[in-house]
């Protein structure tokens, strides 16, 4: 016969419970501290985000200021980096190019992140438009992106404004595509339909029920997605179709420079640098992250 | 003995539940089941895997998906029909008036949030309580559960916690409203036998103190000895055979039933007396048969089995659904 008594707990179960609470994105961070090659992307990506942001305390050359008497000059010790065909600082210029650059990325991913997130849970949830986004999302998905982006820009126009918009649509497919397998993965456990059965709204089961839990494949996506818009969007100014000179965007630099190939390398060689490292820091950050934030990997 | 009638809490009728096929066509995996539960009452559906016990559970909270299946019948709870009530009313009596606890306890809380937030959730949803009165009335749910330090417990995530942990904080969950019905779908199943027996406890403490009616689903028929005041018996979505738990124990009358008791290991038994099994599976529900479903597995069939499926005969005070006792009165 079982008494009263007994229903207190075990002393095993005493021993768990003085356990330190740790949260699932604080044993994250642990593990993602250990991550060499994450932790060298984070400092790659500090540094860029950092210079960008105190670009004003970094250099006294103005940005767009022409000086003919100082034009294609090789790095110096007056500058670093050399100057381009109008005597301007290709250390600043790389500084200030850094802002659009970063900003470029960073507007691409919200803008394709939250469309796609969006779209994505709708598809996973309710199944019965499944088939219509998936298949827009393939039609998407068959283009490459570039020349997606390629042919929204021919559409919309040069610009600025219009290259971002243009990367964020090649990238929201990848973003449906994961957050709809994620929530179709979610929405079967157990916990959902425990909600369900405590009487849940299914908005409130999507916002806080399954958006916590498909968090990691996102941000570990939002991450990769980073770089490779920063590259589309370097591309597009390259092309001639984002960024105009004489905005100091690390495409267009690129652009201008190849002009001046043979004379001065320098004009194309460091915003190339700047745009590799950049896109390599995303990269080996989403690497780390996509380890740190998986609950298989101890 | 003098027994004082309790009310009728639920009463399903003619319950069928269909669900549909890849090739357009549909499969019955309960068919015209009826059953009621009076306020305070425990009733047990037992049965094997896939005979129907869990989809019945979750059709009477009205959670199987519009587009996997449909059913028929009557389900009626507190005098409403729940299968013709808003999706809006039957979301305020989930979790509030009836509620569930699950299988396994280990992926019925959602890892992401803390004890009490999720505790503090079902509260907050069916009740006007202030946001100190909803963290008050979540540590008073622990603490009944028989969880110690319940102030702390509230700040900590599922995985810190062990099965039986768990399955307690799903308890205090699901009784936070003092529901009229609780329905738990083998609450034990996954928990290891001391663990098992200290839950059960809790369960009829529980279903003392709040005078809730439980409707336990199970396959352990040394759950239903220690818990159950009447058993429905079920094999192949449908029931064959009801009781009172100490009359179905003792002289089980449908040779499945019997099988079922055969085939649990008697601890009080010395000699070497081998385990008899029922041989075979159920049989597949997409298959249309005519004869009784038992009849392939069965030790006393005879020719009309093969033929026709049997209605529930009236065997003293028990529902027998077998065509041996067919001299006796049809119930259904």
């Amino acid at each position: 016969m079982i008494t009263k008594t007994e229903t207190t707990l075990q002393p095993a179960e005493w021993q768990e419970l003085e356990k330190a609470p740790v949260s699932f994105f604080g044993m994250a961070w642990k593990k993602l501290r250990k991550n060499k090659g994450a932790m060298i992307g984070g400092s790659i990506l500090l540094f860029f985000i950092l210079t960008s942001v105190f670009a004003p305390v970094l250099t006294h050359y103005p940005v767009n200021e022409m000086r003919y008497d100082e034009t294609l000059k090789a790095p110096s010790s007056e500058h670093w980096l050399g100057t381009d065909e109008f005597g301007r600082d290709i250390y600043t210029r790389i500084l200030y190019g850094g802002r659009v650059s970063l900003l470029m990325g960073l507007v691409a991913v919200s803008i394709a992140g939250s469309v796609g997130v969006f779209l994505g849970v709708i598809a996973g949830y309710y199944r019965r438009l499944d088939l219509y986004i998936m298949q827009l999302m393939d039609i998407l998905l068959a283009f490459p992106s570039l020349l997606m982006a390629i042919a929204i820009v021919a559409v919309l126009g040069v610009g600025l404004t219009n290259a971002m918009i243009a990367v964020a649509i090649s990238v929201i497919p990848s973003f449906v595509r994961v957050v709809r397998g994620s929530v179709l993965a979610v929405r079967e456990k157990e916990y959902i339909e425990s909600a369900r059965a405590l009487g849940v709204r299914d908005w409130k089961i999507i916002v806080r029920h399954i958006l916590p839990n498909i968090a990691s494949p996102i941000i570990v996506l939002a991450t990769l997605q980073f770089g490779v818009s920063i590259l589309s969007a370097a591309a597009l100014s390259f092309l001639g179709l984002g960024a105009q000179p004489p905005n100091p965007e690390w495409g267009a630099l690129v652009y201008v420079g190849k002009s001046f190939l043979s004379q001065a390398w320098w004009m194309t060689l460091y915003p190339g640098l700047a745009i590799m490292l950049v896109v390599l820091g995303f990269n080996l950050l989403g690497d780390g992250l996509r380890d740190a934030l998986d609950p298989r990997i101890k | 003995m003098a027994v004082v009638e309790e009310k009728e809490l639920l009463r399903v009728e003619q319950l069928c539940i269909n669900f549909k096929t890849e090739d357009g066509g549909h499969i019955q995996a309960v068919k015209q089941l009826n059953l009621t539960i009076k306020e305070g009452e425990t009733l047990a559906l037992v049965g094997e895997s896939g005979c129907g016990k869990s989809v019945t559970s979750l059709s009477l909270m009205r959670l199987i998906p519009k587009n996997a299946g449909f059913t028929e019948g009557k389900i009626m709870f507190e005098g409403k029909d729940l299968n013709h009530v808003s999706e809006r009313e039957m979301r305020s009596i989930r979790g509030n008036s009836m509620s569930m606890i699950f299988q396994e306890p280990m992926t019925s809380l959602n890892p992401v949030h803390k004890i009490g937030k999720q505790i503090g959730e079902v509260i907050y949803l069916h009740s006007s309580l202030s946001k100190s009165e909803i963290k008050e009335k979540t540590i008073e749910m622990l603490k009944k559960v028989g969880i110690p330090r319940a102030e702390k417990i509230m700040d900590e995530y599922p995985h810190q916690l062990s099965g039986g942990m768990r399955q307690r904080v799903m308890i205090a969950m699901a009784m936070a409203c003092t529901p009229k019905l609780l329905i738990a779908d083998e609450p034990t199943t996954a928990l290891d036998v001391t663990i098992q027996a200290q839950i059960l406890e809790l369960m009829n403490e529980l279903k003392q103190d709040y005078h809730t009616a439980i409707l336990l689903i199970t396959h352990d028929l040394g759950v239903v000895a220690e818990m159950a005041d009447r058993v429905m018996v079920m094999y192949y979505g449908q029931i064959v055979e009801q009781a009172d738990v100490r009359t179905l124990l003792k002289s089980p009358k449908h040779p499945y039933t019997n099988g079922l008791l055969k085939s649990v290991p008697d601890m009080d038994d010395e000699s070497d007396k081998p385990l008899v099994p029922i041989m075979g599976n159920v049989p597949n529900l997409g298959v249309i048969q005519a004869g009784c479903p038992f009849y392939a597995r069965c030790p006393q069939a005879f020719q009309k089995c093969h033929l026709d499926n049997p209605p529930l005969f009236k065997v003293g005070e028990q529902a027998v659904r077998c065509w041996l006792y067919e001299s006796q009165e049809v119930i259904a």
